[in-house]
This record gives C-alpha cells, sequence and structure tokens, in this order.
C-alpha cells in the first residue's frame, strides 16, 4: 500500500507540474495569436492615440502613436519603409510570436530617413545592396512589428498621421 | 489491487491537472513578483520583453503588459499601492511628487484592475515629459483623483483599483544597475484622503 501511495503522490506532482508547465508556455503564444487576428497580415494599421475605449492591447500609452504590422515571413523576406519625424522620439521594434521583443531600432539608431528595415526568415538570405537597410531576423514566421511616436503636443496629430500613413511593406523574393 | 492501482493514477492525474491549472495565476503572480526589483511602491521586471524571461514572467508580461520594449530602450515601473503599501483605491486621492526622472521622454499613466485606460471626460489619462509643468527645481505634482484638482490631474474617473505606469524611454545610465534601481528617486506616491 506504500508504494501505491508513494506513486499516486509521484504522478500527482509530475502531473501538476507538467499541466502548470504546458499551460504557462502556451499563454504568450495563444495572446498574441488573439492579438494578431485582430489586425490584417503584411500590411501596417495605423491607429488613432490610444483612448479608453481601446480594448485590444493592455496598457497602451495614450501618449504615443502606434502603427501596426502583424508579419507573416513565411512566403519570403519582407521590406519595411517608414518615414520618422523629427525632433521626438520614435522606434520600429519587433515581437516575435511568443512575445520577445526581438529588435529595437530607434530615430537615433535608424541608417537613414526613410528608414529600411528587411525582416528575413530564419534561413532565408537577403542581399543587402545598398547596406542602408537594417537586416532583422524573424524568430517566428509570425509576429508583430509596432512603430511608435511620441506625440509631444496634440496640434502635432496631423503631420504624424501623415507622416505615418507614408509606411509601406513589401513582400520579397525568398532565396536560399 | 489492480483496480487500486488504476483508481490510484487517474486520481493522481486528475487532481494533478487540477492543481496544475488552478495554480497558473497564483505562480504567475509570485515569479513575477519575486523577478521584479523593487524601489518604495515602485516595481520592475529588467528582463521583460526579453529573450532571456522566463517563462512565467513572459506568461504575465503577456497578460498585463503585452508588448512591452526590452530594457535596453524602455524600463517601465508600476505601482498598484501608495507610500504606505496601501492598494491604490479609484475613491481615494493621491499627490504624486518627485523629480523629473533622467530619461529622453517619459510619462506616468493611470489604468484600472483591467489594464486599460481609465474612462473620464477630460479624456486625460496620463502626464508626461513634453506637456507636464515642472516647477523651477524640476519637480512635478499629479494629483489622481476622481474630484477635479489644479494643476496636472489625473482623472481616475470609476475605477476601483488602479495601477499607475512610469514609462522611461532611453533612460539614464543609474537605472540600468539592479542596486542603484533600488535607491533612485522615484515620484511618491502619497494619500491624501
Amino acid at each position: 500500500m506504500g508504494v501505491l501511495i508513494g506513486s499516486a503522490i509521484a504522478i500527482f506532482l509530475v502531473t501538476a507540474v507538467v499541466v502548470n508547465l504546458v499551460l504557462v508556455l502556451r499563454i504568450p503564444v495563444r495572446v498574441m495569436r488573439r492579438t494578431m487576428k485582430l489586425y490584417p497580415v503584411n500590411q501596417w494599421v495605423f491607429a488613432r492615440p490610444a483612448t479608453a475605449r481601446d480594448r485590444a492591447i493592455v496598457r497602451p500609452s495614450p501618449d504615443l502613436h502606434y502603427s501596426i504590422l502583424c508579419y507573416d515571413v513565411s512566403r519570403g523576406p519582407l521590406r519595411l519603409r517608414a518615414s520618422i519625424p523629427e525632433g521626438q522620439y520614435w522606434s520600429i521594434s519587433g515581437y516575435s510570436n511568443r512575445t520577445d521583443n526581438f529588435f529595437i531600432i530607434n530615430d537615433l539608431q535608424a541608417r537613414s530617413n526613410p528608414i529600411e528595415v528587411v525582416l528575413v526568415p530564419k534561413g532565408a538570405r537577403y542581399l543587402n545592396a545598398t547596406g542602408k537597410a537594417h537586416l532583422v531576423t524573424a524568430p517566428s514566421k509570425q509576429g508583430i512589428i509596432l512603430i511608435r511616436t511620441v506625440i509631444t503636443k496634440r496640434a502635432d496629430l496631423p503631420r504624424l498621421r501623415e507622416i505615418q500613413r507614408r509606411s509601406t511593406v513589401e513582400l520579397l523574393e525568398a532565396r536560399g | 489491487m489492480l483496480v487500486w492501482w488504476i483508481v490510484a493514477v487517474v486520481i493522481a492525474v486528475a487532481a494533478g491537472a487540477a492543481i496544475g491549472y488552478l495554480s497558473v495565476g497564483p505562480l504567475l503572480n509570485l515569479v513575477t513578483r519575486l523577478s521584479t526589483v523593487k524601489n518604495g511602491p515602485w516595481g520592475t521586471s529588467l528582463a521583460a520583453g526579453s529573450v532571456s524571461a522566463n517563462p512565467y514572467l513572459r506568461a504575465w508580461i503577456a497578460r498585463h503588459a503585452l508588448l512591452a520594449l526590452r530594457k535596453e530602450e524602455t524600463i517601465y515601473f508600476s505601482a498598484y499601492t501608495d507610500e504606505d503599501g496601501q492598494p491604490l483605491r479609484g475613491e481615494c486621492d493621491y499627490r504624486i511628487e518627485g523629480r523629473a526622472p533622467d530619461a529622453r521622454w517619459w510619462s506616468i499613466t493611470a489604468y484600472g484592475e483591467d489594464d486599460f485606460l481609465i474612462p473620464n471626460e477630460q479624456g486625460r489619462y496620463s502626464w508626461g515629459s513634453t506637456e507636464i509643468a515642472l516647477d523651477e527645481e524640476g519637480r512635478f505634482t499629479i494629483y489622481l483623483s476622481r474630484t477635479p484638482k489644479p494643476g496636472n490631474w489625473l482623472p481616475s474617473g470609476e475605477a476601483r483599483r488602479l495601477c499607475l505606469s512610469l514609462r522611461l524611454y532611453n533612460p539614464g545610465p543609474v537605472y540600468y544597475d539592479r542596486q542603484s534601481l533600488k535607491t533612485v528617486e522615484l515620484p511618491r506616491i502619497i494619500r491624501e484622503g
């Protein structure tokens, strides 16, 4: 009977740990999948400054102008171009399908304006002919790209929106 | 005897699965709290957004701070209590005062217990370095309250529990050292009534 009880306790503990860890590991993937379903794939979405009505993504900053792109590099690299407004904080960042922030480039680090970022799937190659592009390897085929621009004053919003709308995305041919 | 073994295994698996499931939320909070650097009512995790974040912190971030930037770019502090350790409540008035943090851009935002911005007629959800009024010594005061206050008023609307988020974009080096993070001056959150 002692062996039976000991074995049952061991099975109980192992099951509890495994179930807990599996569920925890799935949370970021599920949250990202749910979030990405809200937006079109490989297409910029230009959000208005967040208000209390925005319930898609937790803890939005009301002081930032966001551009969101749900990327999918399964068919090849993506070339992203975006204009950077002068005089305020700006950044472009990438998040894998498990929420990791795998790259971040701000206005002070950008090699050019407009900035050019080429998102390359794992194992693929891209020839950076001009040398101006920021080459970034995507750790997952799907994920999110986010552009943040600080809104310094509300009167500046039309100018920021005009700059924001110049952002483009282009699917490139895969090699290798 | 075989029947006893089958019954024991089934009960052990079912109970283990239930405990594993029910302990997800508490364990996320516990592990996140243990990996948080505290400074008064404020707390931050330097692994937020990072590839090196442990699974529990990553899951907590996914639920409560999705799309956070890693520390090289931004440090996020959260406060759920006032200076006395009491939970931030919507019906109370608070004075948030301090020196402008050393960062390229910073802001303090109020959220409800659901982690979303708090509805208010003024459409005011935050105060940041681009618009906040500072005194001659570079200090500021924000009033977090349901009722209007002169100066930098941050309405708490009808929210019951509150959370404050302090964002530091491109912060100074003092915020990158684990020891100095515990002592660097951060805004004080004082309950007034």
